[in-house]
């Protein structure tokens, strides 16, 4: 819960700001830019700090290159 | 990211940095051809000739235009944008890729006690802090970092003389020619083709300057001080070269000037970290116009904080460790970063060719468009 609070705050820290200034001077496409990328930011910080196992990025395009045949082997 | 243009000569400069950055904390050059990896420097620029052509050409065609403005305007809104996504997915790739090599390297190295997040979330905000001062900033000071890592790889090189064997240069030219392929194909891809970054960043460049000089100049910089680099590896470290995970790192500590000077690896690892973050900040900046391109937002600004700790959290996700990043990178990035580097600009540039005069009309068009909103 500690953790999910931490990088919560953190992330609403430093992007609220932003946010609320660009709603202020009425660019309401940039700021839910902004709020998805910072969402997809926290959701990121949240899978690494709360150790949820998925794949890595590399394992996976690994896997499939190695399927099709595309690498060099060691 | 407005008044950010820069001259031919900063691009040049930037360049330079940028492929000298490449093989800083990685031994990809010395894994296949050992002794002979200093040929693989110098057939990697050969293979990487005919795509920096290929990077020519079409910056020839859309002069003030940067890589995502071309694709939308030679693919159309719909499939241009979609082009976007794909070399947005492959910029973040490898920032996050880059930031791992750096945060792997620092916590194995100089800070062996610290957790690779805050270190991590440490440099997001100096990227952030680099990146609100501007494109024109950052260009401005890589004549700094270039100059202070090659004048502490010529000092390295005094320091080291006396133990750098020419020998181990030998024996030379017996691998299989498939392996000098192989290294010639991960150099120019890896090393030299991550350079596409600053495509999208042409937009910013001053027009009406001649560009194509100091852009060679700048890339055969990099090269060349890529290849003193390399040679250096080799002619301290020998057959044992290889097998290390920080070559130029592991030269720099056996430099021992007497017993009050005998940690030296300051001279590799300031200006390693210097030119790294370099490199990361301009594949950020490319980052930043996709995104702003994708969503048509034409301030840059407010995107740089979500983007940098995008990227942060996917440093985590991306790689799972160092073994990971190096395997990934010797044996699958020169076909996956290929398809990026060569095969998405050499369909853009055939899908120009062939539709050269709906594509002009399209230009013409906003050309006016453009000049009756000024008007």
């Amino acid at each position: 819960m500690t953790r999910i609070i931490l990088v919560c705050g953190f992330s609403a820290v430093l992007i609220l700001p932003s946010i609320v200034r660009l709603i202020k001077r009425g660019n309401k496409k940039s700021a839910v830019v902004v709020a998805m990328l910072a969402l997809f930011a926290t959701a990121g910080m949240l899978l690494y700090f709360l150790h949820v196992r998925i794949p890595s990025v590399l394992s996976v395009i690994s896997a499939w290159m190695r399927r099709i045949g595309l690498y060099y082997p060691n | 990211m407005r008044n950010q243009s820069f001259t031919p000569r900063q691009l040049g400069v930037a360049l330079a940095a940028f492929i000298f950055a490449a093989n800083r904390f990685s031994s990809y050059y010395t894994e296949t051809l050992r002794q002979d990896a200093w040929l693989s420097v110098l057939l990697g620029l050969l293979f990487f000739a005919p795509i920096f052509l290929l990077y020519v050409a079409l910056a020839r065609e859309f002069p003030g235009k940067g890589l995502f403005q071309i694709n939308e305007i030679v693919f159309g809104k719909g499939i241009g944008k979609g082009i976007t996504v794909l070399y947005l997915f492959f910029f973040i790739l490898i920032n996050s890729m880059n930031q791992r090599y750096v945060a792997d390297f620092t916590v194995n190295t100089i800070l062996p006690e610290m957790a690779l997040a805050p270190l991590v979330f440490s440099m997001a905000i100096v990227f952030a802090w680099v990146l609100r001062c501007g494109l024109r900033a950052t260009m401005r000071i890589g004549w700094f970092v270039l100059l202070f890592a090659a004048g502490a790889l010529v000092l390295s090189y005094a320091l080291l003389a006396k133990q750098m064997q020419p020998a181990n240069f030998m024996p030379a030219f017996r691998h299989a020619p498939v392996r000098y392929l192989q290294s010639a194909h991960t150099n120019a891809i890896i090393s030299l083709g991550d350079m596409l970054c600053f495509l999208p960043l042409l937009r910013y460049m001053q027009p009406g300057k001649k560009v194509l000089r100091p852009v060679i100049i700048g890339i055969l910089s990099g090269a060349a001080l890529t290849l003193l680099c390399v040679c250096q590896n080799i002619l301290v470290l020998g057959v044992l070269e290889p097998y290390r995970l920080y070559p130029a790192y592991d030269v720099a500590r056996l430099i021992r000037i007497s017993d009050a000077f005998s940690r030296m690896e300051f001279l590799f690892t300031i200006p390693a970290l210097l030119l790294f973050t370099l490199r990361v900040l301009f594949l950020f900046f490319a980052i930043v116009e996709g995104m702003g391109q994708l969503f048509g937002i034409e301030d840059r600004r407010p995107l740089l904080l979500p983007t940098v700790g995008l990227c942060a959290a996917l440093t985590f996700l991306v790689v799972s460790g160092s073994g990971e990043l190096k395997a990934f990178t010797m044996g699958v990035a020169p076909f996956f970063s290929g398809f990026f580097v060569l095969l998405l600009p050499l369909l853009t540039l055939t899908v120009f060719l062939v539709r050269r005069n709906r594509v002009q009309e399209v230009i013409g068009n906003n050309a006016e468009c453009r000049e009756e909103v000024s008007a």
